[in-house]
């Protein structure tokens, strides 16, 4: 078998040709108006937008600073330039149900008209009719009423009077009501005068006095009749009078808005409760208290004329075409509205007037984007914006209501129908998270919008990224970049990418890098911003966020954490990981060490078994103990036990990228054959020893790389990695420099015995005719290990079982 | 003109209360009319000894408009009720009194109405009586001017004054002057001109215009084609005024039926 050869310096890192890129600065060329490698998205969301029916709604995924909110926003705001602006929405009182508000629609830019034109009818009704009330016609006229009748009434008694008189008996007027009594030459009979009557004339007395009583009684009866008749005289009077005086106020405002049924209705209401109330604007003693209440900011039910209001909750007066609505803080109430009270005198009190739009209500008839982590952070918000799409109407709820905290009388204003198009904006798995526990998502947001992480890196692509680069300079008056800044931010775009075929789509992540490469530019003085200025800004960025990861190095360097760069031991191999913290990722060599013994045929994970190792990273170990068993113990029981250790790690491990490396380690135990240690491994392994790809080559190689540079480069040092990741390479220049100078070097493998052959400098074996290993190569030594173990294991099986353990058991 | 006359020299305005339910309703606008009128505004109650009588009665029973069938009294109940409505009625003058910013008093006696307050009036008083059966009765025998309450009155709002050849009548105008308070642009205050000879007619109109520039007022003048009383106060009722007379004209059986029924207030000046 011939050993891979270590990779050229072309092959760590794709350069980005210069001279194809056909322009001197960014001024040059035409700013992108596209997002780069997202027609897919970008057809999802025309298709979105475009379909009118119900569920339709969409949901933009994608990892963060992707320029999912960009982009969907073009595609929204430029056909809600062109669509028609929807109605203003009002609240007004239903003046039969004030606890239900009435909702009215008017075209945009109406409701404030309506609004004023209300409150100035008010206005001239507060002026117009207290004079009418007070005119000298209405008075008389309600004068005449109660004159007539209070004569009726005088009539009644006057003539009962007579009539009383005419039997001897008199009606007297008392503090208490009438009172009747016998008399005799008009005088009331004294006790000593009635008691010397006749029986007779007594009884015939008591009679005309019960007579009497009757007729009296009749008349005090009637009297509450005659107040009623004068009540509702007098009613009707005040209506008429009103009607008079104002009628034609209320009958031009009902005219301009004749066109709207729904406005025009509530305008009769309006007009039949100002007649029904009219007292309420001619009462100037309350309407003076009204004021100083106003003045205090105390508002309620004092303010008579409140329940006149119009309240404008959308207007879109100033709206040009479809609204688009962003709701950055999606709370419950702030999309579904709110009702807001007033503490007046310790009790909370509300109205119509206090009724608050939400996000629903703005964008109704056109597009509301929101954040779904955002969404899912508020209590009871995806619940009220999925409850509000499902029944196509927006209802305000407090959450008081909905979780009848409140029990308190509120009000219900009347639900809006809602016709809106919502635009989802969050990561992937958010989105897959929703997926899987509420089944309504699909319902309600059909169309996903997958945004892509990259795009293919081909010329096109790098042209694209040249007009991005355009693009973010001129928005944002940043310094033009020359063509080697271009180049410099492609390749980066591609490091990011993690693949030197492809070109990373975070958008928001480019557009940061250069405004920092504007910044160093401008430090430099230079009036354009150059390669020097890019990679400037990246090592700067790299320098601030990269405490942990000079630390780290730092303890290397010192010999804290013990990572050998020279010379070979037995069992022991430097493996590579990846740290992550927040935004910066730094790849750190970790010693492997394994050892192994007779045993049952088990590979220990010592990670796992302390509960720091991850699902994945112990499934790579169990494929471990498979590739063993079947190389070299096919007839045989596997009858070792080994045990594999991360060195010096105190947190989770997590991933299989190592898992080559443990069976370095493994092979190098059974073998008893020293592995060099100026090497570092990176790569996962199946059952069949083939070395897998994994991610995060290139931090690992720069990793391992600053570590051999610390100590020293020799050259012999370098890094295995699977073959299939070579594509990916993308490594920093400085790698790229020392390989290029024979002082390191990657070497691709595609399986184990390519990798211990170059780890252990012996022959990895292959088996011959016979099936059997060669005698002193890697996999030879290997299986007579593993055979011995195996037969060790036999043996003392045995005689395990010719001596009876006690209790008269048999253990194998 | 003597400037004297234009005053309407009412020193104390003396209100007649019996004591029957509804007898207070006149207390605040009677102590308006006396401020308007820089008058004492005088309380007389006057309780009629046959309401003692009767309730001492065996069958006395009074009939009340929430109690319209009527309930029992006895001399005691009586004299509780009469003593509180006394208080009540003082509490009523004092009240509105001081509201209006003049000068008050109240005495009660007891009699019947029209012969107490015949007996307290002097001739500088402006008797207020309600209008019923006692009303002509102190209109005839006052020896001060009289104003009868109507059912519905507003005293002190506009006045219509019959403008005759008659002794009373500039102190008719004067009164009517005074006691109607112009608003706006209204002078609430009608002339009515008695008929006669256009000459006569014609001087009268002028004489009452040199009386209202000497008061600084204006008024409407209307010129009748007929001083019967009826239609006097069908024009009265028909403005909602105060009809201001002659006191002469009491002697009229039409204008003492009207007093027991009055609708609308009636001024009868002496």
């Amino acid at each position: 078998m011939s050993a891979p050869n270590p990779l050229t310096p072309d092959e760590l890192r794709r350069c980005c040709d210069r001279a194809s890129l056909p322009f001197e600065t960014t001024d040059e060329i035409e700013p992108l108006e596209e997002a780069i490698g997202q027609s897919r998205a970008a057809e999802a969301v025309r298709f979105g937008i475009g379909i009118a029916s119900q569920g339709y709604n969409l949901f933009a995924i994608g990892p963060a600073e992707m320029g999912k909110d960009t982009m969907v926003r073009a595609f929204i705001e430029e056909r809600a330039a062109g669509a028609r602006v929807p109605d203003d929405v009002v609240y007004v009182n239903d003046f039969s149900a004030p606890q239900r508000p009435r909702a009215l629609l008017l075209p945009a830019g109406r409701g404030q008209a309506l609004k004023r034109e209300v409150l100035q009818l008010v206005e001239e009704l507060r002026t117009a009719l207290p004079a009418a009330f007070e005119s000298e016609e209405f008075a008389n006229r309600k004068q005449v009423i109660e004159a007539e009748l209070k004569d009726r009434h005088e009539k009644l008694v006057v003539d009962l009077r007579k009539r009383a008189q005419e039997r001897s008996v008199a009606v007297l007027r008392t503090p208490m009501g009438f009172a009747i009594a016998p008399v005799k030459g008009g005088e009331v009979l004294s006790p000593e005068e009635f008691e010397r009557l006749p029986e007779d004339e007594r009884k015939a007395l008591a009679q005309r006095m019960e007579a009497t009583q009757g007729e009296l009684q009749e008349l005090l009866e009637m009297s509450p009749k005659l107040e009623k008749e004068v009540r509702a005289r007098v009613k009707a009077l005040i209506r008429d009078v009103a009607v008079s005086a104002v009628g034609h106020l209320l009958e031009d405002v009902k005219k301009r808005y004749a066109d709207l049924s729904a406005v025009a209705s509530w305008l009769e209401a309006l007009q039949q409760d100002v007649l029904e109330n009219v007292e309420d604007f001619i009462k100037p003693q309350e309407a003076a208290a009204d004021a100083a209440l106003a003045e205090l900011g105390v508002l309620g039910r004092r303010d008579r004329f409140r329940r006149y209001g119009v309240n404008v909750i959308v207007d879109h007066g100033a709206t040009r075409g479809a609204p688009v609505v962003y709701e950055d803080h999606p709370t419950l109430q702030n999309l579904v509205g709110r009702i807001e009270h007033l503490s007046q005198f310790g009790a909370l009190t509300t109205d119509f007037n206090l009724i608050k739009a939400g996000a629903l209500h703005r964008a109704n008839g056109g597009y509301l984007v929101i954040d779904a982590r955002n969404l899912l952070l508020q209590a009871y918000a995806w619940e009220g914006l999925k409850r509000a799409l499902r029944a196509r109407e927006i209802r305000i709820e407090s959450l008081g209501q909905l979780l009848s905290l409140a029990s308190t009388v509120t009000l219900e204003p009347e639900p809006i129908r809602l016709d809106v198009k919502v635009v989802l904006l969050g990561e992937r798995h958010l989105y897959y998270l929703i997926e899987q526990l509420d089944p309504e998502l699909r319902a309600l947001f059909k169309v996903v919008v997958d945004f892509e992480d990259d795009a293919a890196r081909t010329p096109e692509a790098d042209l694209l990224y040249a007009r991005f680069v355009a693009q973010v300079t001129r928005r944002e008056g940043l310094r033009p970049f020359d063509r080697s800044a271009v180049a410099a931010v492609i390749e980066r775009g591609a490091r990011l990418a993690g693949d030197a075929e492809r070109l990373s789509a975070h958008m928001g992540e480019l557009a940061a890098l250069f405004r920092e490469a504007d910044y160093w530019a401008g430090a430099a003085g230079r009036a354009t911003v150059s390669a020097e200025d890019v990679e400037r800004a990246i090592a700067e960025d790299e320098r601030r966020s990269g405490r942990v990861r000079d630390r780290v190095l730092d303890e290397i360097r010192k010999g804290t954490f013990l990572i050998d760069t020279r010379g070979a031991k037995v069992g022991q191999v430097n493996g590579l990981s990846v740290l992550s913290l927040g935004r910066s990722s730094f790849g750190r060599p970790s010693r492997i060490t394994a050892r192994a013994r007779l045993g049952k045929g088990e590979v220990i994970d010592i990670e796992r078994e302390v509960q720091l190792g991850g699902p994945i990273h112990s499934k790579g170990v169990m494929i471990l103990a498979g590739f063993l068993a079947a190389r070299y113990a096919p007839d045989h029981p596997l009858s070792l036990s080994a045990t594999i250790v991360f060195e010096q790690s105190y947190g989770m491990v997590e991933g299989d990228s190592a898992s080559s490396a443990e069976l370095y380690a493994i092979l190098s135990s059974l073998a008893e054959l020293p592995l060099s240690q100026s090497l570092a491994v990176t790569g996962s392994v199946n059952q069949h020893g083939e070395v897998q790809a994994i991610g995060g080559v290139n931090e690992k190689i720069e990793g391992f790389f600053e570590v051999c540079r610390a100590a020293g480069l020799t050259g012999d040092q370098g890094v295995l990695i699977p073959a299939s990741n070579v594509r990916h390479l993308m490594l920093s220049k400085e790698v790229v420099e020392a390989v290029r100078a024979g002082q390191f070097r990657v070497i691709p493998v595609k399986t184990i015995d390519e990798g211990i052959e170059i780890l252990s400098g012996v022959p990895a074996g292959e088996r011959d005719a016979a099936g059997s290993f060669p005698a002193g190569s890697v996999n030879g030594r290997v299986e007579a290990r593993l055979i011995a173990l195996a037969e060790r294991r036999i043996a003392l099986g045995r005689s395990e079982t010719q001596a009876p353990a006690p209790g008269g058991g048999e253990r194998s | 003109m003597k400037p004297a006359v234009l005053e309407l020299g009412i020193q104390r305005m003396l209100l007649a209360l019996e004591a029957s339910a509804h007898e207070l309703a006149h207390v605040e606008a009677a102590a308006r009319l006396a401020a308007q009128a820089e008058a004492e505004l005088s309380g007389l109650l006057v309780e009629d000894e046959a309401l003692r009588r009767l309730a001492e009665l065996p069958v006395a029973r009074v009939h009340g408009r929430h109690a319209p069938a009527g309930h029992a009294i006895d001399a005691p109940g009586m004299e509780r009720a009469l003593r509180a409505f006394s208080e009540r009625a003082r509490a009523a003058i004092e009240r509105s009194a001081e509201r209006a910013g003049v000068r008050w008093s109240f005495q009660v006696v007891r009699g019947q109405l029209h012969t107490q307050v015949v007996a307290a009036a002097a001739p500088a008083d402006l008797v207020v009586v309600r209008g019923g059966e006692e009303a002509p009765a102190v209109a005839i025998a006052a020896p001060c001017s009289v104003l009868v309450l109507g059912s519905a009155d507003r005293p002190g709002t506009p006045a219509m004054v019959v403008y005759g050849s008659s002794r009373a009548a500039d102190r008719a105008l004067v009164a009517a002057a005074r006691l109607a308070s112009p608003r706006g642009g209204d002078p609430r205050l009608t002339v009515l001109v008695t008929p006669g000879e256009r000459a006569a007619m014609a001087a009268r109109r002028e004489q009452a215009g040199i009386v209202l520039r000497q008061l600084g007022r204006e008024a409407q003048f209307k010129q009748l084609s007929s001083a019967e009383p009826v239609d006097l106060l069908g024009l009265a009722a028909q403005r909602g005024a105060m009809l201001v007379l002659d006191a002469e004209e009491v002697a009229s059986p039409e204008v003492r039926a009207l007093l027991e029924r009055a609708t609308f207030p009636v001024l009868l000046v002496r």
